[in-house]
């Protein structure tokens, strides 16, 4: 298992070196220049998969901090926590990407556009998911109450979500074009979703493996202490 | 039901007692909601605005911020003498426990609404406040049972050190945050400023809040009580 | 020993707190119509091995198992009492939560000298007076198993033998009561077994 573990520590980031180099190329050469945006509209492949990454970062917390409730296994929670604090940069990283393709289009930094504000809220949600766990840091409640608070803001996504549309009317019709995108296009799409992912899945299990290590030193001096 | 029904009042009845023992910081919750209404409204020129529209944004306001205070104490009596550790030792208790404290901060949610709506019918001079009661008193009641459900549960988390007392407004809100927006936007307005009609798609999003919070606070609550 | 006597049997519970281990795959048998005490050094886990037995607390691996025992009562050091509610207030808020009749409440009044503090606040009172308003509250409970942490410390002599016959009553009933103690030479003579908790292991 630890052998293992370390090939992939790496071998790891040279296939998302790859892959990135990849997608960039794809993003910056490959795909055509969107006839009404220019160029400005390249973040939109970055923007896009960084918030299926969010997604799935905040999935994997929601469902690893109900195993850890039924369980209680510690490992379980250092899924839940990785989950949320990795969700939490990608969220970050869509949230700081969007602005930019925003000020040039819209000619606005920030505006209460529906997904935004889901967006944002989100983000507030696991940001105060973050603090619990520092205030209860080396505090045995400390993963209950986190997981607690993950499950209930993962819940609270779709109802933010249904909320913000009703409260927001049609969105703005700025992503409508991407079902008559040209192929090229798709395909870039496609390939900046798959290498995010990559990516996201590696920053998790880095993120995962130090939860699991700093557990582990800490049974060591509690041990050590106590002979 | 009996297994229910008698800890549940009995619990109600002992939770009354402690509330009028300590009237002292019903008081000032309300009080520091009307302080705040008070300012906002010093703050604000209606000019030659109907006045009506802003009332609800300005009770729900007045009630959120003295409500989050209350729900910060909603374990404080237990807290001293470790009182809910020693309720456990009770078979069955979760439920009663966790409902009538959730009953209490509801009816002490809506008796503060209540008593905001008295000041901004007073500060905003509304003709017609009895219209005005049978309009609005369902979005209020279930955006007070909402805002109850995950106070209730997170004051679980923070009780016992005051340190912590700053952490419950920080989690709490965002995850209120589409009942907050959803009170405020049931209304819907006529051109003169009238509350014209509640938006049934609002009230249905309160209505799912609220059963989903209350049903998960229902399973989750006894796992906050055996960490503590 | 009579088998319709209420037993608990512990087995290979382990329980830690935080990362540290308190108990150690540790073997209990407790039957009732017995006194045991309980003695081991301060952070030995004596109260967490009350609380793991009586169900408070999960451990985390091992079992406790029940035979003729329906229900505990604890007695701690934070005394479960309402700070603001009068000492009748609490117990018979108590009462009515345990479901049991006002005769024994007024034993327990009786037997704890309760009848001076009956209208003062919890908040009010002197550690002793607050030890006995948690022991005639622990003693309020009907249970099989009574685990008692600490009784001793802030008793006067007085209150110490009503304690010691209250104890010896519940005892003749065929229940079990479990106290853990420093100070063994004030109940000469009250135990039937006596444990010594170390390192995470019971030793007779």
């Amino acid at each position: 298992m630890k052998k293992i573990s370390s090939k992939f520590f790496l071998i790891m980031p040279l296939v998302v070196a790859l892959l990135l180099t990849i997608a960039f190329y794809m993003i910056f050469i490959f795909a055509p220049e969107e006839s009404t945006q220019g160029a400005v509209q390249r973040i939109f492949y970055f923007h896009v998969s960084c918030a299926f990454a969010m997604y799935c970062g905040f999935g994997l917390a929601g469902i690893y901090s109900v195993l850890f409730l039924l369980k209680r296994q510690p490992h379980f929670d250092h899924y839940s926590h990785a989950g949320a604090s990795v969700g939490f940069l990608f969220c970050s990283m869509v949230l700081a990407s969007g602005p930019i393709w925003a000020k040039p289009i819209w000619g606005t930094w920030w505006t209460w556009d529906p997904r935004l504000t889901t967006t944002l809220l989100i983000w507030l949600i696991f940001f105060a998911c973050l603090l619990l766990r520092r205030f209860f840091e080396r505090d045995p409640r400390g993963p209950v109450y986190a997981a607690v608070l993950t499950l209930f803001g993962v819940l609270d996504i779709p109802l933010i979500a249904l909320s913000v549309k009703l409260w927001r009317g049609v969105h703005p019709a700025v992503l409508g074009k991407k079902s008559n995108m040209p192929l090229e296009m798709k395909l870039t799409l496609l390939a900046t979703n798959v290498t995010v992912l990559v990516l996201f899945f590696a920053i998790f299990w880095i993120r995962v493996r130090l939860l699991k290590l700093e557990h582990k030193s800490e049974m060591l001096r509690f041990e050590h202490q106590e002979n | 039901m009996s297994l229910f029904w008698r800890p549940f009042m009995l619990l109600l009845k002992k939770d009354l007692l402690l509330l009028k023992r300590r009237s002292a910081s019903v008081v000032s919750v309300i009080f520091f909601s009307l302080l705040i209404i008070i300012i906002f409204q010093i703050g604000i020129d209606l000019g030659e605005m109907s006045p009506i529209p802003f009332a609800a944004p300005f009770i729900w306001l007045g009630s959120l911020f003295g409500g989050m205070l209350r729900m910060s104490r909603t374990f404080e009596s237990e807290t001293r003498g470790h009182v809910l550790e020693g309720y456990r030792l009770t078979k069955g208790i979760v439920l009663p426990l966790y409902l009538s404290k959730l009953v209490l901060n509801v009816f002490f949610m809506v008796l503060l609404q209540f008593l905001m709506f008295v000041v901004v019918v007073a500060l905003f001079n509304i003709q017609s406040p009895l219209f005005y009661l049978k309009m609005a008193w369902l979005p209020f009641v279930l955006g007070a049972m909402g805002f109850s459900a995950v106070g209730t549960t997170f004051s679980g988390m923070v009780l016992g050190d005051s340190s912590k007392d700053l952490l419950l407004p920080v989690i709490a809100y965002p995850i209120l945050s589409p009942l907050l927006i959803g009170v405020i936007k049931s209304f819907e307005y006529a051109a003169s400023g009238d509350v014209l009609s509640l938006n049934p798609a609002w009230i249905s999003l309160l209505i799912a809040f609220d059963l989903i919070y209350i049903s998960v606070s229902i399973l989750v609550f006894n796992i906050l009580l055996e960490s503590q | 020993m009579s088998p319709d006597f209420p037993r608990l049997e512990a087995k290979k519970v382990t329980q830690s707190y935080g990362y540290r281990c308190i108990l150690n795959e540790l073997d209990l048998v407790l039957h009732g119509g017995e006194v045991t005490a309980l003695m081991g050094s301060n952070g030995a886990g004596k109260t967490t091995l009350m609380k793991v037995l009586c169900g408070l607390i999960k451990p985390r691996s091992g079992e406790v198992a029940l035979f003729q025992a329906e229900s505990f009562s604890l007695f701690t050091q934070e005394g479960y009492l309402f700070d603001d509610l009068t000492v009748e207030e609490n117990l018979n808020f108590y009462r009515q939560f345990f479901n049991v009749s006002e005769e024994s409440l007024e034993e327990m009044k009786e037997s704890f000298a309760l009848e001076n503090l009956w209208n003062m606040p919890i908040r009010h009172l002197s550690l002793g007076q607050k030890t006995r308003t948690a022991l005639a509250r622990t003693f309020l409970m009907p249970a099989s198993f009574y685990f008692l942490d600490e009784p001793f410390g802030a008793l006067d002599q007085v209150s110490h033998e009503n304690l010691l016959k209250v104890i010896k009553h519940l005892r003749q009933e065929g229940r079990h009561i479990l106290i853990a103690t420093h100070l063994m030479e004030r109940a000469q003579g009250l135990f039937n077994r006596i444990l010594y908790l170390e390192k995470g292991k019971i030793r007779e």
